[in-house]
């Protein structure tokens, strides 16, 4: 009998009614504390072992991607991909968009066969799932894929255009038949309306579509996800140097490092190279970097900056005005925009006299907001609904309108059918660019490039 | 062999521990300190840039504990704990070619929670903020960015002596803060004093 019991104040183990499970206990905690060293459940998008057929195939000229754009219906692996996919073909990638699953296949374009067969190999993805697998499809008729392979136009008599191939799951060869069959070109031409903007450089790091958010690594995919452009989260370090990231602090949620921790503007640019990568081992990016990668490594054909701070407008559109001119030169359809999310940046906007930098901006919160700053574009939250009349009023004035952030494809439909956006910021591009294909209209923007 | 050592310490403190477990008064105000070594257990770290490394230093915790006549007593704790320092020597690439730095981590925290006593084995676990300390130096500039965390602690301490109002015993601590996704075992003496009994 030990001294409680004696003092009348019952032992811990009669209280209990058994003795207290320390053990387990203990080792739940061990549990825990090791859990969180656990590595990432990554998505691994598969290959094809050896490099696959592409590997001993020419390149596809670059203008034939294009040549391949349309709506497709589904012949097989309808349960996949539905019945209607948007395809969208550019200088680096062909992409099949699908809204069911919110599933897409992002491929590569190769030419075997001396020039006489055209083979895309992938892997597809269901964008809000881990599902993957490869994917490989050949180009019919052989007559159009010839005519591809030369970087001609498709012969006007040829059938029309059909993909046929197969699908795997994980890293299986495919083996389960898919097939799509040219319907009709795309409704809303890719070349000349940018309507769907990713968010975050293409998708967030939690949805992990190959490459960490707001990296140069995932605006060089962004394309093949279906976007046409890219919005990115811009702030600036302690010494002023404009650097891509989303939250106001380094933290695990986005950042690897065992110092990486902290107030981002407490970080000189090289605190944040020498201690910090992105989740998924990738630099953080200068905002200069991530334009360059957008212009010169992709065909995309705008960028919007989600400038977060105050102190980040002057050397963000300082950059940015850079790009636009290069740009020009170039005789690229790019354009750089400034967004500025709140009143209190726009009131910075104008005291800063950001303006005379010549980069077009971009105002949230209000209509008010939009025209004191002379923006070309209003990006209100979906959540203020469609506001058919308030849009249409801001079109009439010659700016663009851009919803953020809809992914869910109640609310994309909804949208499209109950008012007249230029665009949807989206964390499924895929998803947005198959929807605005068959429920959307071009409409006249302020910014296009 | 080493579970074989890892039973004769416990049975040893166990002994110990039951032999003194005789007058503990029911109610008091107990200040409590601990002082030891500590080691960090997560994240994993790279070590491929480090030219020094070491995992862990001191720990050092003093707090409160009011012991009533329910089992269970609350705690309030505070601590310092360093968890990680190292130099690192990095190529970054152009325009800033290979960086050297100069790297600590270390934590502050303010934990409250239950503790229980069985006999002279005492067990504690408490939720609180733990601040994240980064003390690093880049090319002449040294920053202290600093990373504001909820945490979670447990201790598990077994007291050896006792008088009158002072005791002294072995106690282990692991917390877990939670974003952070960091992680430390400590290892340490603590003591108490009861300041007020009744």
């Amino acid at each position: 009998m030990n001294s409680d019991t004696r003092r009348g104040r019952p032992a811990l183990g009669e209280s209990m009614g058994g003795r207290l499970p320390l053990g387990p206990i203990v080792l739940g905690l061990a549990c825990l504390l090791l859990s969180c060293d656990a590595p990432n459940d990554r998505v691994i998008h598969p290959t094809f072992p050896d490099g696959g057929m592409l590997k001993s195939a020419d390149e596809l000229p670059a203008a034939s991607g294009a040549r391949l754009r349309g709506l497709y219906q589904v012949t097989a692996a309808g349960a996949r991909f539905g019945d209607t996919v948007a395809v969208q073909g550019t200088r680096d990638w062909v992409s099949i968009l699908a809204a069911a699953n919110t599933a897409y296949a992002a491929m590569k374009a190769g030419c075997i066969d001396n020039g006489h067969k055209l083979v895309l190999e992938g892997y597809w993805r269901y964008a809000h799932r881990t599902d993957t697998g490869l994917i490989r499809l050949f180009v019919d008729p052989p007559e159009a894929a010839s005519a591809l392979c030369a970087g001609a136009s498709l012969p006007a008599d040829a059938a029309p255009l059909r993909l046929s191939g197969a699908v795997g799951i994980d890293r299986d060869l495919p083996g389960e038949p898919a097939a799509f069959s040219f319907q009709e070109p795309l409704r809303v031409d890719p070349d000349h309306h940018t309507f769907v903007l990713a968010h975050r450089g293409g998708c967030r790091t939690s949805d992990d579509c190959g490459a960490s958010e707001n990296s140069a690594e995932v605006i060089r995919i962004a394309e093949s996800l279906g976007a046409l452009g890219v919005e990115v989260d811009v702030r600036v370090t302690a010494d002023g140097v404009p650097i891509l990231y989303h939250d106001d602090e380094f933290t695990p949620r986005l950042t690897r490092g065992e110092y990486c921790h902290g107030s981002v503007e407490e970080f000189t640019f090289a605190h944040v190279r020498a201690l910090c990568t992105l989740k998924y081992g990738e630099r953080v990016p200068t905002l200069d970097e991530a334009l360059a990668a957008a212009l010169r490594d992709t065909t995309l054909r705008g960028v919007w900056l989600d400038i977060k701070s105050a102190s980040a407008i002057v050397p963000a559109v300082h950059v940015a005005s850079r790009y636009n001119a290069e740009a020009a030169t170039l005789g690229r359809a790019f354009v750089v925009v400034a967004g500025l999310g709140d009143s209190d940046l726009v009131d910075a906007w104008v005291q800063q006299g950001a303006g005379a930098f010549g980069v077009p901006c971009l105002a949230e919160e209000s209509e008010h907001d939009v025209r004191r700053a002379g923006c070309l574009v209003w990006a209100p939250r979906w959540t203020l609904g469609p506001m058919a009349a308030q849009v249409a009023a801001m079109q009439g004035e010659g700016r663009s309108v851009a919803f953020w952030t809809l992914d869910e494809v109640e609310f994309i439909n909804m949208f499209l059918r109950d008012s007249t956006p230029n665009a949807f910021l989206t964390n499924r591009p895929g998803l947005v660019f198959q929807r605005f294909q068959l429920l959307g209209a071009a409409h006249p923007a302020g910014v296009e490039p | 062999m080493k579970r074989l050592a890892a039973v004769c310490v416990v049975t040893a403190l166990s002994t110990l521990a039951l032999r003194a477990s005789a007058q503990e008064p029911t109610r008091a105000l107990e200040a409590d300190l601990h002082l030891g070594w500590a080691r960090q257990i997560a994240p994993s770290v790279d070590h491929t840039y480090e030219t020094w490394s070491r995992n862990g230093g001191i720990a050092a915790h003093g707090g409160l504990v009011l012991r009533s006549r329910y089992f269970l007593s609350p705690f309030l704790d505070m601590g310092y704990v360093q968890l990680y320092s190292s130099d690192e020597e990095k190529d970054v690439g152009p325009p800033l070619g290979t960086l050297k730095s100069q790297n600590s981590l270390s934590a502050w925290s303010l934990v409250g929670g239950p503790a229980v006593d069985i006999g002279r084995v005492r067990l504690r676990a408490g939720m609180g903020v733990y601040r994240l300390q980064v003390r690093s130096t880049v090319l002449g500039a040294t920053i202290t960015p600093t990373e504001l965390d909820l945490g979670y602690l447990v201790t598990l301490g077994v007291t050896l002596w006792r008088s009158e109002r002072w005791k002294l015993g072995l106690e282990t601590r692991a917390f877990l803060i939670s974003e952070a996704e960091t992680g430390a075992v400590s290892l340490g003496v603590c003591g108490g004093w009861d300041t007020v009994r009744w």
